[in-house]
């Protein structure tokens, strides 16, 4: 009998040597599924971390690219938050008309996604608003038209702002004078909400469905559906919410 | 600038131009072909005529209705306890001769059109020994047959202008209701709640009855603020005597804009040039400036901040052009 440690040669199974491979086989598996669970909570994590982030703090640049100017043009504003919407304050003076109005611009997703809401107080009867939400806002730009005809992000707030002035001016002698003298553009006010400025086609079919639509509008605030949100609070709550008190 | 010539400038940016004004009072005289013959057909005897701004010569820019009358001897059966009816009737009896979107005001039958810019009222007057009796039909309240005499108001004014024909210029009792009638639409647009002093036919009636002698529109101006200042604050007669007193729906607020114009035009006459002009801008406002505002031109923000009409000066930025969304309630 040989005992020099080494194996025997004369055909007998070696279970040692399928074992130990076995084993560093399940060991090596357990080490990798280890790394893979482990690699996958700290991707989950780091995701809900993300998407919990407000969109101004992912997109930083676009914050930039909105704000750039409005130290200057119009130092009064301010700034502030209401669910995951950022809120911009500021007076604005209405030329020719002698008056201010307390005007808010409302961005409830990255500006070069979702489009802003502008509210304003003071009398809301228009021809270009939108009134899903009880504070109606401007409809100051027409959405489909070619990017030289509207507002983009490159434009800036400071424009957004100059254009709401001139809306609301127009506004002012439309209601007075039945005019407007601007260019305009269709045949029926916008019914819908910024996002999507013409509900569906009225079909008697389709009344229920354009019923649950506007029910699931999203607040702007963007957070929940518009009628559990803001909507479901007294108006005028809402609109001190807002800053348009 | 002298007064004067303010008053003159500014008649010539509210003015409604000639060929608007001539168009549309041939629309205006189509429409009365067409309710003369087919209300005629079924009631003998009807007539019509113009009222309003339109036959005052009192219509500023822009030209927003033209008024009709049509006047019956006496009125259908069925209209007598519906004054609704009337109105409703008329409509049914000319619609397919007048291409237009229809809707009934309190008074009148609206028509929209869609080739024109203004929209047409008619009313539907019973002929009295003075005056009409016109549907009076508001939303929530029962409806009923109220006196007036559009035609009367309208002989008034005209009258005046006739009176005064010996003064410099024409027309110029309605000039200066047109005057008048701009500084009260610029008092409704500056207001916060956007009241309105005075309705434009109280305009009218209190400019009968303080206007009565001629003058120029310098002296003409502040003599009227001054007077409706106060006369304002209480009814005022029908000019004919034949509808309701005349009420102010803010008398107060009216007097206080009276009299804060008042003082003003009356102080532009005894400074310079330039305070005047400050003055009565402040007073009138510039109807060319916030025209370029709310035009379809270039519009810009100064280096101050402040919007002006045409392309951005150095240190300003210009606004882009937009459409605005949508065509009315």
């Amino acid at each position: 009998m040989a005992s020099s440690g080494r194996r025997p040669r004369h055909g007998a199974k070696n279970h040692g040597r399928k074992r130990r491979k076995k084993l560093k086989r399940r060991t090596r598996l357990a080490r990798i599924q280890a790394k893979r669970v482990k690699r996958a909570v700290r991707a989950r994590t780091s995701r809900r971390a993300w998407q919990e982030r407000f969109w101004w703090e992912q997109a930083t640049l676009e914050l930039g690219a909105l704000m750039k100017g409005m130290d200057e043009a119009y130092p009064d504003h301010v700034v502030g938050r209401v669910g995951r919407a950022l809120l911009i304050r500021l007076d604005v003076e209405l030329d020719t008309l002698r008056k201010t109005r307390r005007l808010v611009v409302i961005c409830p997703g990255r500006p070069s996604h979702v489009r802003p809401i502008v509210m304003v107080d003071g009398p809301t009867r228009s021809r270009h608003r939108f009134y899903w939400a009880r504070p109606s806002s401007l409809c100051v730009y027409y959405a489909p038209d070619h990017e030289g005809l509207r507002w983009t992000l490159n434009d800036g707030l400071v424009t957004l702002v100059d254009l709401s002035r001139v809306h609301l001016i127009k506004e002012a002698w439309w209601r007075v004078t039945r005019e407007w003298e601007g260019y305009e553009v269709h045949t029926r006010s916008p019914a819908g909400t910024e996002q999507k400025p013409r509900p569906p086609k009225q079909d008697d079919r389709r009344l229920s469905a354009d019923r649950l639509r506007r029910a699931r509008v999203r607040c702007w605030c963007g957070t929940r559906r518009y009628v559990k949100c803001h909507g479901a609070i007294p108006p005028e709550q809402e609109r001190e919410i807002i800053g348009l008190v | 600038m002298t007064p004067k010539r303010f008053y003159a400038e500014l008649l010539d940016k509210i003015n409604v131009p000639v060929k608007e004004m001539d168009d549309a009072r041939d629309r205006r005289r189509e429409l009365q072909k067409t309710l003369e013959r087919e209300v005629g057909a079924r009631i003998p005897g009807t007539d019509s005529f113009g009222a309003g701004a339109l036959a005052q010569a009192t219509q500023i820019r822009p030209l927003n209705d033209v008024d009709v009358v049509v006047r019956v001897p006496r009125p259908l059966d069925r209209w007598v306890n519906d004054p609704a009816q009337a109105m409703s009737d008329v409509k049914s009896w000319i619609e397919d001769d007048i291409k237009g979107k229809y809707t009934f005001s309190t008074h009148a039958i609206k028509i929209e059109f869609t080739t024109e810019e203004f929209t047409a009222d008619i009313v539907v007057g019973w002929r009295q020994a003075q005056g009409i009796l016109l549907p009076h039909c508001p939303k929530d309240e029962p409806h009923k047959w109220i006196a007036s005499d559009p035609a009367g108001h309208r002989n008034l004014v005209l009258g005046r202008n006739k009176e005064f024909e010996d003064f410099p210029g024409k027309s110029i009792f309605s000039k200066q209701i047109r005057i008048l009638k701009w500084w009260n639409r610029e008092q409704q647009i500056r207001d916060d709640q956007e009241r309105k002093p005075l309705a434009s036919f109280h305009v009218t009636a209190l400019a009968l009855e303080i206007l009565t002698t001629p003058m120029g529109f310098d002296h003409w101006t502040p003599a009227f603020f001054a007077a409706a200042s106060k006369l304002v604050l209480s009814p005022l007669e029908d000019p004919t005597g034949v509808g309701d007193d005349i009420e102010a729906k803010y008398p107060n607020y009216a007097s206080a804009r009276l009299k804060d114009a008042a003082e003003k035009t009356a102080r532009a006459l005894t400074v310079s040039e330039d305070e005047a002009e400050q003055l009565l801008l402040d007073v009138f406002g510039d109807p060319d400036e916030r025209g370029a505002i709310i035009g379809k031109g270039p519009v810009s923000v100064s280096p101050t901040g402040a919007l002006v009409g045409g392309a951005a000066a150095a240190g300003g930025r210009a606004i882009p052009t937009v459409r605005s969304h949508g065509d009315g309630e």
